[in-house]
């Protein structure tokens, strides 16, 4: 189960050095960019288009795509935004880049820069990450006094100024035109799509807004060719994965695979299999707002785009929680609730009055004055609000409220009074499960 | 005493009865939940139009609208609490939910722009259920407060909920938030809000007075002001009306009337030579309030809150003249207006062919016509200008609404009287004419000593008589002869002309208070007695006499004026710019804070 | 007074140097109104939170409402419109940390600090508060103290820093403090007490 390193090697190899530009350098950095300043933009373009390389931030749009949206004759400044305002639960792999190859993340942002005609970009930060913001900062300053950002980067004359913007605390701030909102200065809410960032996004100009990840992929690409990079995963998922792990495991941390590996093999070579004592209850793969695995799905899964879907689930942001036999499924649906219900920026109706809704429905069953009306009413809520909101956030409350109850009825059933009918239960989930991603 | 015992109830006068003079829609909340509002007068066509089926109904809609005002084209109002026609787009509500063909999810229909060929569904239960849906969230936190809120009626929420029916109650926490707070003009209600974010955005767009702000996040999400602090805007009435719930309400009119008790009556502000149009709500014949009307040429949907709170003033009967007086052995005393017509036609008659007349830029243009009529017959000079306001007519105080000019027909008084070339007031030397006896007769309409000055002060002491035409007791009557008591223009029909040179009409709200007529009956009369020539019956005769004669008017009619007005000859303008200092009405994005 | 870009008199004090940075700031930026989540930090740093005033001051200084300023400050968490003790600590509370004994960490300082999260000791020393994940799911329960991240915490650990804390004043080193990943014994202490 080996796999090439795309993202990790440098760390992995220089562990305490793998951050300096001098390091960077010696390992083959910004070599990519260079021959990005003297590609067409189109054919940049077309090599991440070619890689297959899909947003890794949770959405899993083709970045390729998304860059080519970009209209080619507009007036307006272009932007490209890097969101490293990771703050999906179980996930800690930007952080892992901006502490660790802060350079890689640098030449995505000017590569994608370059392809776009961008002469102003961004890495948002998310407010806690103090130090790995000035991690970032430190490399950005290397890279000025180098003369690889600013006025006549690389000696070339094109123009590339690199500003790092702190957050203050929302998850919300992670969508991205939230982000874009918060960058322009505002709460950071949502905007309806369309209108799509790539045509009308920060101050209303095309922008390119894609995660840390995601941009740390495209210099390898721009370096080996997209061909040379989708040679890599499966056939629709190429390339590699940073996966973030925790929970009750032996060795919690970012392992980076090829897409495609099988779950529980993953979760014994890299995780180190589950504490001593500790029995497998589920997965949360991707994130929390993706479905939990029951062990049998887990069993064979690969971890892949189409592999996860086919499971009910998916790739997200690949912040792997492993549940152990140890919690209930109430508390961990009551956890999430909680941070939903936190985190709802508060715009849309659905979302601000459900997520709180369903915290204090699961609330209740927790304390022992719930009633199986409260499980029959959050699984109708959650149906009301997927699909039909601004942003996901409502999605990512409904499929967590609806898979922990569709998986683990007798969780819930244990603490409702006057028990539980679960023929009903199972009943009600199947009027409402049809929200939960599916393969079509 | 409010009624007029005895004077005519002529429907065709425009009065309470007057179908044109109501607006059905405006009793109800905009939007249903059910396909149950009648259907929209046909529009004009529309060229460079788009094509679009709204539950199998095809219209025809320009290019850039949205498939929320294509519904309104077909007839149907989407259930809404955050759109609003003269506001930005946010379409975080999530109420006007639709099925659009060859899409998968639902979308909200006041954010989509129509392409031609769509095909659009809100009869489905797919939508239905959704709405539904939204409409329970809505409910999650709203606190039972209808008996104590001054919103039912007209409150969007319970028209919704009495749409659908009742739900399955379950025990449900409320969050609480703050409640009845006194932010000077209007009181808020933060439980009752809904989030639509309508005010945060008019202090954004409309005002730049940026007073709400929705502060925290998710269901905590809270109306409040910046610090807790007063509102302070002349337009915070407007929240009161925007405000789909009651989480705002006008301290006004709190508690005062329950609105289904009002009737609604379309008229115009009096405040000042904008013109906003309004509805004039009354109930048992006493006015309780204005709201405004829309008019996309003169105001949007806005109007200040001076101007609404005149209405008050309105109201206030205490200082009105009851009825006709003469002065007799050095009193005045009550006459009948027979005796007085006859005493006032005399008195020109003995004046032999010039009388002064200080008219007053809040008669209407039919009031102005006849006594513009009267004096050409019995010879002399007319003028209103008093105030020099009338040279700022169209400048404005705050780049909102509010004009320099506090009347309502200066425009109209200057087009009617003739005197819109004139550089300067000829009141001046009126006045000084009458205090050194060329001219012996003097009428002044409604204005004060105060107001006339030192010239005013001689002339009524110098004059041969003096006659008061106006609605309420002020100083010169003190020397007035003859005291003509004339009605405010919610208590009959007639037309003011803005600033802009748009002829707008108001209907009659009220009845005429006691003896108190029409101004234009009177000068008709008086004139009629003069001139042989008959008073005109009703208002609409006054205004065809008027459009006969005055070029400017030429053309124009109560029909042709309709409720939203029509711009005299030579006045036309192709559009006016939306009210606001920083308007973008159907822009979409969200709350600009 | 909330209306955009009004003529607020300052009755803000900041030093020459958060002024200077202000302004290097600003202009990185196309329009003023961005800067606003920069400035914030800038004047949070210097004046400990932000009042009023402060929003004023700020809405002047970047041609924005006091009002949006305000929204802002309510919306993001970090942002604190009232004052907090010298050592704010912000413990995750989500599911990850959760899995590995969160809970047992706040109640254990809840216990010491003899506060409920949202609040401040009398001595003006510690805040406690429940935060949502701080993106270290692995290396949890850990909690956030100013800008510092003190992670594979027990309750152990948690009285340590807390020694060591009043023994000192805040400093400006963010790198993380990452002990050792604790026992499978100190784990099992610290596994949420659950219904099962």
């Amino acid at each position: 189960m080996s796999a090439p390193k795309i993202l990790m090697q440098r760390g992995l190899d220089h562990p305490g050095k793998s951050h300096t530009l001098e390091t960077y350098e010696a390992t083959g950095g910004y070599r990519a960019v260079r021959k990005a300043l003297d590609m067409d933009p189109l054919a940049i373009q077309q090599e991440v288009k070619t890689s297959g390389l899909r947003g890794r931030g949770g959405a899993g749009f083709p970045a390729g795509m998304k860059w080519g949206f970009t209209p080619r004759d507009s007036e307006k400044p272009k932007y490209v935004v890097c969101n490293s305002d990771e703050s999906e639960p179980g996930t800690f792999k930007d952080r892992w880049l901006l502490e660790n190859d802060p350079h890689t993340v640098i030449e995505g942002i000017m590569i994608a820069a370059i392809a776009i005609d961008c002469h102003l970009a961004f890495n948002y930060v998310r407010g806690e990450y103090s130090y790995q913001g000035q991690c970032f900062q430190k490399a950005v300053d290397e890279a000025y006094a180098k003369g690889y950002l600013g006025k006549g980067i690389l000696g070339s004359d094109y123009d590339l100024d690199l500003v790092v913007h702190y957050g203050a605390g929302a998850y919300i701030a992670g969508e991205e035109t939230g982000l874009l909102e918060s960058l322009e200065g505002r709460k950071a809410m949502p905007r309806n799509k369309p209108p799509f960032p790539a045509v009308e996004g920060l101050f209303w100009c095309p922008t390119v807004i894609n995660n840390t990840e995601t941009l740390a992929a495209v210099p390898w690409i721009i370096e080996n060719g997209g061909d040379a990079y989708a040679q890599y995963g499966t056939e629709k998922s190429k390339g590699t994965k940073m996966w973030s792990c925790s929970g009750p495991i032996n060795t919690p941390g970012v392992y980076e695979v090829e897409f495609g590996v099988e779950m529980m093999g993953f979760v014994e070579e890299y995780c180190g299999g589950l504490m001593e004592g500790v029995g497998l209850k589920g997965i949360v793969p991707g994130g929390s707002s993706v479905p939990v695995m029951k062990p049998e799905q887990c069993q064979g899964a690969r971890m892949d785009y189409e592999g996860l879907l086919e499971r009910g689930s998916l790739v997200g942001s690949g912040g792997f929680i492993v549940i152990g036999d140890n919690v209930s499924a109430v508390d961990c649906l009551l956890n999430l609730a909680h941070f939903y219900a936190h985190e709802s920026c508060g715009q849309c109706t659905p979302c601000r009055e459900g997520c709180g809704w369903i915290e204090q429905l699961v609330g209740e069953i927790r304390n022992g004055n719930g009633r199986q009306a409260n499980l029959t009413k959050v699984l109708e809520l959650a149906d009301a609000m997927a699909g039909k909101t601004i942003c996901a956030l409502a999605d990512a409350m409904a499929w967590p409220a609806v898979a922990f109850i569709k998986n683990y009825p007798e969780d819930f059933a244990k603490l409702c009074a006057g028990g539980v009918d679960l023929e009903a239960l199972g009943e009600a989930v199947s009027r409402h499960d049809h929200i939960l991603p599916r393969a079509s | 005493m409010r009624r007029n015992v005895g004077a005519e109830k002529n429907t065709a006068t425009g009065g309470t009865r007057d179908r044109e003079a109501v607006d059905l829609a405006v009793i109800l909340p905009p939007g249903s939940l059910r396909k149950a509002v009648e259907p929209h007068p046909a529009a004009e066509p529309v060229t460079d139009a788009l094509s679009v089926t709204v539950d199998g109904v095809e219209v025809r809609v320009p290019a850039g609208s949205t498939i929320f005002q294509a519904a309104e084209a077909a007839g149907y109002t989407p259930p809404h609490f955050c759109y609003h026609r003269d506001l930005s787009v946010p379409a975080n509500c999530r109420m006007c939910l639709c099925e659009v063909e060859g899409q998968g999810k639902l979308q909200t229909s006041c954010s989509i722009s129509v392409a031609d060929g769509m095909v659009v569904k809100f009869d489905t239960p797919r939508v239905v259920e959704a709405v539904e849906g939204v409409l329970e969230f809505e409910f999650k936190n709203h606190p039972l407060d209808c008996p104590v809120c001054d919103q039912v009626g007209e409150c969007y929420l319970q028209r919704y909920y009495l749409e659908v029916g009742k739900y399955e109650p379950l025990p449900m926490n409320r969050i609480r938030k703050l409640k009845v707070v006194d932010l000077g003009p209007i009181t808020m209600d933060a439980e009752r809000c809904v989030l639509c974010s309508r005010c945060v955005r008019f202090g954004e767009e409309v005002t730049g007075s940026a007073d709400f702000v929705i502060a925290n996040r998710s269901d905590h999400s809270e109306i409040k002001t910046f610090d807790d602090r007063p509102i302070e805007t002349d337009y915070a009435l407007n929240y009161a009306d925007i405000c789909p719930v009651g989480a705002l309400t006008s301290n006004d009119f709190r508690f005062r009337k329950r609105v289904y008790y009002l009737h609604t009556v379309k008229s115009i502000c009096p405040g000042c030579s904008t013109g906003c149009n309004v509805y004039a709500e009354q109930s048992e014949d006493a006015l309780y309030r204005y709201r405004p009307r829309y008019n996309d040429n003169v105001n949007d949907s806005w109007m200040c809150d001076p101007g609404r709170t005149s209405s008050n003033a309105l109201a206030d009967t205490t200082d009105r003249i009851v009825a006709p007086m003469a002065r007799v052995n050095g009193a005045l005393v009550e006459v009948e207006w027979d005796a007085a017509i006859a005493q006032a036609t005399d008195a020109i008659k003995r004046t032999g062919g010039e009388i002064a007349v200080i008219a007053h830029p809040d008669l209407s243009n039919e009031d102005l016509h006849q006594l513009r009529a009267l004096v050409s017959h019995a010879g002399g000079r007319i003028d209103f200008r008093v105030a020099d306001s009338w040279q700022q007519i169209d400048e404005l105080v705050d780049n909102v609404l509010i004009r320099r000019d506090p009347y309502p027909n200066t425009r109209g008084a200057l087009e009617v009287l003739g005197v819109a070339d004139s550089a300067q007031s000829s009141v001046p030397t009126i006045l000084a004419d009458v205090a050194a006896g060329k001219t012996r007769g003097l009428v002044v309409c409604g204005w004060d000593l105060g107001a006339l000055g030192e010239p005013g002060r001689e002339a009524v002491k110098t004059a041969d008589w003096v006659w008061f035409v106006g609605p309420r007791r002020v100083d010169t009557l003190d020397h007035a002869d003859l005291v003509l008591p004339t009605a405010v223009h919610v208590e009959r029909e007639g037309t003011f002309t803005n600033h802009a040179g748009r002829v707008q009409r108001f209907w009659q709200s009220v009845s005429l208070y006691a003896e108190s007529r029409p101004a234009w009956r009177v000068f008709g009369d008086i004139d009629a007695a003069l001139s042989g020539n008959a008073t005109p019956r009703t208002a609409l005769e006054a205004f065809d006499r008027l459009a006969a004669e005055v070029a400017s008017f030429s053309g124009l009619s109560y029909a042709a004026v309709g409720d939203q007005g029509s711009w005299l000859r030579g006045w036309e303008k192709e559009t006016m710019p939306p009210v606001g200092i920083h308007a973008m009405p159907g822009v979409r994005r969200p709350s600009p804070e | 007074m909330s209306s955009i870009g009004s003529d607020v008199a300052a009755a803000v004090t900041l030093s020459a140097e958060a002024t200077r940075r202000i302004d290097e700031i600003v202009a990185r930026y196309p329009t003023p109104r961005a800067a606003m989540l920069p400035v914030l930090w800038i004047v949070q740093g210097e004046l400990g939170w932000i009042a009023p005033e402060v929003m004023e001051w700020v809405g002047n200084r970047l041609n924005c409402s006091a009002a949006s300023v305000e929204a802002v400050v309510g919306f993001y968490t970090m942002f604190d419109a009232a004052p907090v003790g010298k050592y704010k600590l912000q413990v995750c509370r989500t599911l990850s940390c959760e899995l590995m004994g969160a809970r047992k960490v706040i109640d254990h300082l809840r216990e010491r600090l003899e506060i409920e999260p949202g609040d401040t000791t009398e001595d003006q020393m510690f805040t406690l508060q429940e935060v949502e994940c701080l993106g270290s799911c692995g290396t949890g329960p850990l909690l956030q103290c100013n800008f510092r991240y003190h992670e594979n915490l027990t309750p152990e650990r948690v009285d340590a820093l807390l020694d060591e804390l009043r023994g000192s004043e805040p400093t400006d080193d963010v790198t993380p403090i990452i002990h050792e990943r604790p026992s499978r014994d100190a784990y099992r202490e610290m596994f949420p007490a659950t219904s099962r």
